[in-house]
Parts: C-alpha cells; sequence; structure tokens
C-alpha cells in the first residue's frame, strides 16, 4: 500500500517561527520542485532538521556574529547561568567526594589539595555571590514584567519549579534526618537503603536545579533590560564564565594533590597503600564540572564579544 | 546595518560564492539558484544549505529578494554583495595565479 506524499511544511517544524514565517513558503515551493511529487529521502529530513537547528541557534543569538548584540549579550549570559548551575551540581557532588579530606591525610602532604580546596571554595563563594548580583539587577525589570501580565507567560514553568524546591527542601530534612541515625561506614555506601534514596535525592536536586534555570531563563528571555543593565549582566556573566572555569582547574588540582598525598583517601582503600587514583565518582565529577565550565565559558566568550556593541 | 563580506566568502565551494556567483548572471529563485549552480560548480545545494546561505545574506545585505507573486521568490545581487563577489574572486584569481606559475601553466579565461 503506498503512503500519502508528507506534507513538506512539516519538515520546516526545527525552523523557529519568524523564520518560516519569511522563508516558510520559499522553502516549501523549493522541496516541492525538487521532491516533484517523492517522499523525502532520510537524508533530505536530517538535513533540514540540522539546518532548522542552526538557524533556531542563530535566531537565538546563540550562534553566529549577526543579528542583534543585545540578543547575543542576553543569551550568553544565560548560556554561563546553565553552566553555573551545572557547576553547582558537579560542586555538590565534588563536596560529597571530597568530605573529611583533610583527615585522611598527612600533613607534610596537604599543602597543594588544601590550598586547591580552599580556591574551590573561594570560587564558589564568589560565583554564588555574583549570580545572585545578577538576579538583583534585573530584579526590577522583572517585577515589571510581572506586573504588566508576564506573570501568564512563565506561570507553568515557574509553578514546576517551585514544587520541585519544595521537595528537594522535604527530601534534604528527611535525608539529613535519616543520616543522623546511621554510622560514617553506613552513610558511605554500608547501607543500601540509603544509597538509593541518596541517589534519587541527587536526581532531584538535578532536576530542580534544571527547572529553577529553566524557569529563570524563561523570564530572563522575555524581561526587557535597559542597556546599562544589560552591560552589567554582561560583565558579570562574563566574570562567572572565567570562575567556572578556574573552579575546575582547582578540583583538578586537588585531585592531583590528593592522589599525589594520599591516593587511598581518593580510592577509599586502607592508608598507606596505593590504589589507582583514577575513580569513577572523581570521574563524573571532573567530567560534570569541565561540561559546565565549557558550557559557561561558550557563554561568556560570546558575551564578552557582544557586550561592547551595545 | 550589514555586516562585512569577511571570511564568509574564502572559500571557492562556499554556499554564499556559489549564490553569489550564480546572481551575478542576474536574479534567480531557490531552485533556479541551486540549478544553475549545480551546473557551473558541480555542487549540489540541499535545500536547508541553501536557504541558511540565503538567509545570511540577506541578512548582510549581500543580496535582496525582488517582489514576487509567486512563492518562489527571486533574489538579486545587491551593490555590496558585486563588490564582496570581485573580491574574492580576486583573492582566488591571485591564489591561482600564484598556483599556476609554480606549475608552469597559463590560465585560460572563461566567459
Amino acid at each position: 500500500m503506498r503512503r500519502a506524499p508528507e506534507d513538506p511544511e512539516r519538515l520546516l517544524r526545527w525552523y523557529p517561527s519568524a523564520w518560516r514565517d519569511r522563508y516558510g513558503g520559499e522553502l516549501v515551493a523549493l522541496l516541492e520542485d525538487e521532491l516533484d511529487g517523492a517522499r523525502p529521502t532520510v537524508g533530505l529530513r536530517m538535513s533540514l532538521a540540522l539546518a532548522g537547528t542552526r538557524q533556531r541557534a542563530r535566531s537565538g543569538g546563540l550562534t553566529g556574529d549577526g543579528g542583534d548584540p543585545e540578543l547575543r549579550v542576553r543569551t550568553g549570559a544565560l548560556v554561563v547561568l546553565t553552566g553555573w548551575t551545572l557547576v553547582v551540581f558537579g560542586g555538590a557532588a565534588f563536596a560529597k567526594v571530597s568530605e573529611h579530606f583533610g583527615d585522611a591525610q598527612p600533613a607534610s602532604a596537604q599543602s597543594l589539595a588544601r590550598g586547591a580546596f580552599a580556591a574551590v571554595v573561594v570560587l564558589a563563594v564568589s560565583g554564588d555571590l555574583l549570580v545572585l548580583a545578577g538576579a538583583a539587577l534585573a530584579l526590577p525589570a522583572t517585577l515589571r514584567f510581572l506586573r504588566s501580565g508576564g506573570w501568564s507567560s512563565v506561570r507553568r514553568r515557574v509553578l514546576w519549579a517551585a514544587v520541585a524546591v519544595v521537595g528537594l527542601v522535604a527530601a534534604t530534612f528527611g535525608l539529613a534526618k535519616w543520616a543522623h541515625q546511621l554510622t560514617v561506614h553506613q552513610r558511605n555506601g554500608g547501607d543500601l537503603a540509603y544509597s538509593v534514596a541518596f541517589l534519587a535525592w541527587g536526581v532531584l536536586a538535578a532536576v530542580t536545579l534544571g527547572l529553577v534555570t529553566a524557569a529563570g531563563t524563561a523570564i530572563a528571555r522575555r524581561v526587557s533590560l535597559e542597556r546599562p543593565v544589560l552591560r552589567a549582566e554582561g560583565a558579570l556573566a562574563t566574570v562567572v564564565g572565567a570562575l567556572a572555569t578556574a573552579l575546575t582547574v582547582a578540583t583538578g588540582l586537588w585531585w592531583a594533590g590528593m592522589a599525589r598525598g594520599a591516593p587511598w583517601f581518593l580510592a577509599g582503600t586502607r592508608p598507606g597503600t596505593h590504589p589507582s587514583p583514577v575513580t569513577v565518582p572523581l570521574v563524573f565529577v571532573e567530567g560534570c564540572l569541565v561540561l559546565a565550565s565549557a558550557v559557561a565559558l561558550y557563554g561568556a566568550v560570546r558575551t564578552a564579544r557582544s557586550v561592547s556593541a551595545i | 546595518m550589514s555586516a562585512p563580506a569577511g571570511p564568509a566568502l574564502r572559500r571557492a565551494n562556499d554556499p554564499p560564492l556559489l549564490i553569489l556567483t550564480s546572481l551575478a548572471s542576474g536574479p534567480k529563485h531557490g531552485h533556479a539558484l541551486a540549478k544553475d549552480i549545480e551546473g557551473f560548480a558541480a555542487v549540489h545545494l540541499g535545500p536547508g544549505t541553501l536557504y541558511g546561505a540565503i538567509t545570511r545574506l540577506e541578512e548582510r545585505g549581500l543580496i535582496e529578494p525582488l517582489a514576487s507573486d509567486d512563492r518562489r521568490r527571486p533574489y538579486r545581487i545587491t551593490a555590496a554583495g558585486s563588490t564582496a563577489l570581485a573580491e574574492a574572486v580576486a583573492d582566488m584569481r591571485r591564489l591561482a595565479d600564484v598556483g599556476a606559475g609554480r606549475l608552469g601553466l597559463t590560465l585560460g579565461v572563461t566567459g
């Protein structure tokens, strides 16, 4: 049985709607000319999906140097915010991996790891403060946006984020209460039920961070910022991107310091042994932080390149 | 505001350069562009690639659409587009001259 020819307009669903309004009719006419009644091939579908996604990224200010520099700065700053959210997630995992590391080392081998850990803390606090400063700068414009009827366009995302935050707070209290009843050994993998609950809490924390970031991004994309505020946001985003990269380097130095001075701490083996310092949790943490800093750095570079044009 | 032609017109098989070269002989719509380019450069530009390049060229003011009652809207090269194309062709000519000189070849002129 022959299938009905596919509507060429459906092939353009990857493109942003504003682009479709301008070029969609022409591209559909071209597709009709090229296909001449035949069904589109998989290659053509993939090519259009890729081209549409690229156009979406360009139209949103995520790639390319054309278009509105204010949009590029705003999108770059939001990319940095997304990267910093990943840093927070990776940082929380790093805090767990490095918990009580100072007790496990001989004092003579502590300098690099301790210095790197102190740098991680300073960089993390500095980045968090700058993100809060950015949010405070955007607060007046955000309130104007919400008062002028913008609430309905972001309500769903904000409510989802709020529900997730409430759920995370409740789960955190529950988990902390449970943890107080357990020994150190039970808290660190000795109790299967607690380990599963801790993993579930980590997933919930990641989902909550994602939902809060999505809500913040949805608001930030719609808020109209004055140029001086946008310039300040761009400058803050550039610094936060640099801090994210420095933080990732510092966690790597901590890892190197521990690998040199007390590899048994990283592997969880008996003191004095020399196991491999490359462990699955640390690879996960560093992978997450490298990804986070790459995202933040990309946003920071785009912001820095565009902020002078506004 | 249009951006300078810049490095986007540096490679001979760049879709923007192929489109400008095609439009240098007169206005064309998408399908006619694709066929012409296939004829003179043996390069098939897919619909997504073609319209991605058309979008960028129009944003930079190197081509402009002509009024049309049909969905098949023709485009023509602008003065800025002609200048950018001339610069790119001159760049390629210089490179071709160096290559030909080193190989001892004589370059012909085609219409």
